[in-house]
């Protein structure tokens, strides 16, 4: 909305029209009240007489101060008269069109709420479906690592069986062989006598001897 | 201990002996004092810095007269226990004894054995094992049941085993190889 300024020049002009108004008027205010005068001077001296048609004077002194007072106002009056229906016929247009575009753009903005408003129940149902589908694979992608881990520690479970198994296995056979061998010992020991010793140390020296050509160091 | 003053000991040792043509009886009287040093108690006494230099050669005075050694031998053990050198005789005895066979080109043998050998096999093995390393062996007799029958013989850092002990051994890791598929 378009404020008046205190100071702004359609005040300006507003005074002095109303101060010429006021000088005119006090200029003709004496004249008025003489022929105001003049006229009931004239009126009471023809008192009981018949009425008769008024003298030139008293028409022309009239018109005089008609005319002074239009031309006047037509000089000083009507030009401040003039500039302030033109400024006030812009002012308006102004108005009119600043709000012609504020409305234009209220306008505007209601149609793009509306449109909004319009495509917010699509956007927000395309929101839902994108969560839900994005949870729905996040919760099949955690499936698939559970049942993945499940099948890698089930693997893995099987394999430390497997090899405690095995390791078991080793073990018992290791202490089998080892246990033979140190039964058998005590049985040939207990049967070894200096012949088996002569003999032993016979074969020893046949495969030296058959070993003589060789040799080339290392426990043998 | 330290091998380097060992072998300069031995190597000084060896030249006294061998101007006097003594090498072999020197090591025979290094190896008896040797096994007299071996006990822990009076090596302890003679290599330790805190029994005196008097004390020392006093002790060692008694062992050498219990052992009738020759001039050499109690000179070089007198100079040890000067030096207090004593900690160190064992290595010196070994190193002598390695430089007096290779001056005489011969070559040591320990044959340990789990029932005492007989003299002709012994001879026979003495035999082969010269054959084997090509110089004179003498061979060194030990005595150890835990190889159960059989033998084994060190020589040159070549041990060659024929013990019952090591084929039982050989048998229990075949038998467990075997049996693993």
């Amino acid at each position: 909305m378009t404020r008046i300024h205190a100071r702004s020049p359609f005040v300006a002009r507003a005074r002095g029209i109303a101060a010429t108004a006021l000088a005119t008027a006090l200029l003709l205010l004496p004249l008025l009240a003489a022929a105001n005068e003049e006229g009931e001077a004239a009126h009471g001296a023809a008192g009981g007489e018949a009425h008769h048609a008024p003298s030139p004077s008293g028409l022309i002194y009239p018109f005089i101060n008609f005319a002074l007072y239009s031309f006047i106002l037509w000089k000083y009056a009507w030009p401040a008269v003039r500039d302030y229906l033109s400024d006030r016929r812009a002012n308006t247009v102004t108005a009119l069109e600043a709000a012609k575009n504020v409305k234009a753009e209220a306008e505007a903005l209601k149609k793009e709420y509306d449109a909004k408003l319009r495509t917010l129940e699509a956007d927000a149902q395309r929101a839902r479906a994108e969560v839900l589908a994005t949870a729905e694979l996040e919760a099949k992608n955690l499936v698939e690592q559970a049942k993945k881990s499940a099948e890698r520690i089930r693997n893995d479970a099987r394999l430390v069986a497997d090899e405690e198994v095995a390791r078991a296995r080793r073990e018992l056979r290791e202490e089998g062989a080892a246990l033979v061998a140190k039964l058998a010992g005590e049985i040939v020991s207990k049967q070894v006598g200096p012949a088996d010793q002569a003999r032993f140390v016979t074969e020893f020296v046949t495969r030296a001897r058959s070993d003589a050509g060789r040799t080339t160091g290392g426990s043998r | 201990m330290n091998g380097a003053v060992a072998k300069r000991y031995a190597r000084a040792l060896i030249a006294a002996a061998g101007e006097g043509g003594k090498v072999d009886e020197v090591a025979d009287e290094l190896r008896r004092t040797a096994a007299w040093l071996a006990d822990p108690e009076l090596a302890h006494a003679l290599g330790s810095p805190m029994l005196g230099a008097k004390a020392r050669g006093d002790l060692l005075g008694q062992v050498v007269s219990s052992l009738s050694l020759s001039g050499l031998v109690r000179d070089f053990l007198a100079v040890l226990g000067e030096k207090g050198r004593m900690g160190e005789f064992a290595g010196i005895q070994r190193a002598y004894e390695a430089m007096a066979d290779e001056a005489a080109g011969r070559v040591r043998a320990t044959v340990r054995s789990a029932q005492p050998i007989a003299d002709a096999g012994l001879a026979e093995l003495a035999g082969v094992l010269e054959k084997i390393a090509g110089r004179k062996v003498v061979p060194t007799v030990e005595i150890d049941p835990a190889l159960i029958g059989g033998l084994t013989v060190e020589m040159q850092g070549t041990v060659y085993d024929g013990s019952v002990r090591t084929q039982l051994e050989r048998l229990a890791r075949t038998m467990a190889k075997d049996t693993a598929g």
